[in-house]
């Protein structure tokens, strides 16, 4: 049974953003899924950042204020390892809600 | 540990605020700054980026509320948020105070009247020994059944009234059913 489903994309998106940027801001990690995912995935800043606090405060990310490639101080945040743990066990959780939502669009 | 975290953010409020208030900012600025580079004039590119960010005060709301709802400070919001309510409605906030204060005073009242006239006055020394001797199981059983528990007819009060070892005393009382 796949738990935190569909609401947890949202914080799994975060957290693959960043194991493979290692360690970037909100606006980054904004512009990452937007141009990986060739624009289908646009996330809404009144959605991002209130998520990037969430994690950060569950302990999941770290975070501290840098400089960014172009002058501006920004919030960066990187994950910790209880981070990369629970990402681990989002992964493995939104694999099994993929088949499963599939399988319901499937039923004939 | 998280819920430490929590606790000590506690009273960072004001800090962290600021903190919400300059990261948003700066993303606003990044974003202002992709759209100039992207050919956009410096007036199109702010009002594309106010225009997809929102409304920036919102945006703050939400991101501190988030904040909060993890830690104790929500509780105290809400303390606060109860006292205001009462500084701006006096009148209710009064008689709301009467009412529970009348509510508590009255039940106070009428236990200790009970307590001094119909608990106090039993002779027995030791309360935390005192046991009631009920028949289970209704008319299923012996005695007299108006519930659940059957009362004792007289003659079995009389047997338990000659013969109880295991109590230094036993009393018994009737009811007046109607």
């Amino acid at each position: 049974m796949a738990k935190n489903d569909l609401q947890g994309a949202l914080d799994l998106l975060i957290l693959k953003s960043l194991s493979q940027l290692g360690s970037m801001h909100g606006y980054g990690i904004l512009m990452h899924i937007r141009r990986v995912s060739a624009e289908l995935l646009i996330v809404e800043e009144g959605s991002l950042y209130p998520a990037l606090h969430r994690l950060e405060q569950n302990g999941w990310t770290r975070a501290n204020w840098a400089l960014t490639e172009y002058g501006r101080k920004a919030k960066w945040y990187a994950l910790t390892r209880l981070g990369r743990e629970q990402l681990a066990s989002r992964e493995e959780n939104w694999a099994q809600v993929v088949k499963g939502v599939d399988a319901v669009l499937r039923f004939a | 540990m998280a819920i430490f975290r929590r606790i000590l953010s506690l009273g960072r409020r004001a800090r962290m605020e600021q903190e919400i208030e300059a990261e948003l900012r700066e993303h606003m600025a990044m974003c202002i700054d992709d759209n100039v580079a992207q050919g956009m004039s410096r007036e199109a590119a702010e009002r594309d980026a106010r225009r997809r960010f929102g409304s920036p005060r919102v945006a703050r709301e939400r991101v501190s509320a988030e904040d909060a709802a993890l830690g104790l400070e929500s509780l105290w919001q809400d303390v606060r948020g109860a006292l205001r309510v009462f500084v701006k409605s006096p009148g209710f906030s009064l008689v709301v105070v009467a009412t529970l204060a009348l509510g508590i005073g009255a039940n106070a009242a009428i236990f200790e009247l009970l307590d001094a006239v119909r608990l106090r006055t039993l002779p027995i020394a030791k309360p935390g020994e005192l046991a009631q001797l009920r028949i289970v199981g209704g008319n299923r059983g012996f005695g007299v059944s108006f519930s659940d528990f059957a009362d004792f007819t007289v003659p079995m009060w009389q047997e338990v009234k000659e013969h109880h070892d295991p109590f230094s005393g036993v009393f018994a009382w009737r009811a007046n059913y109607v």
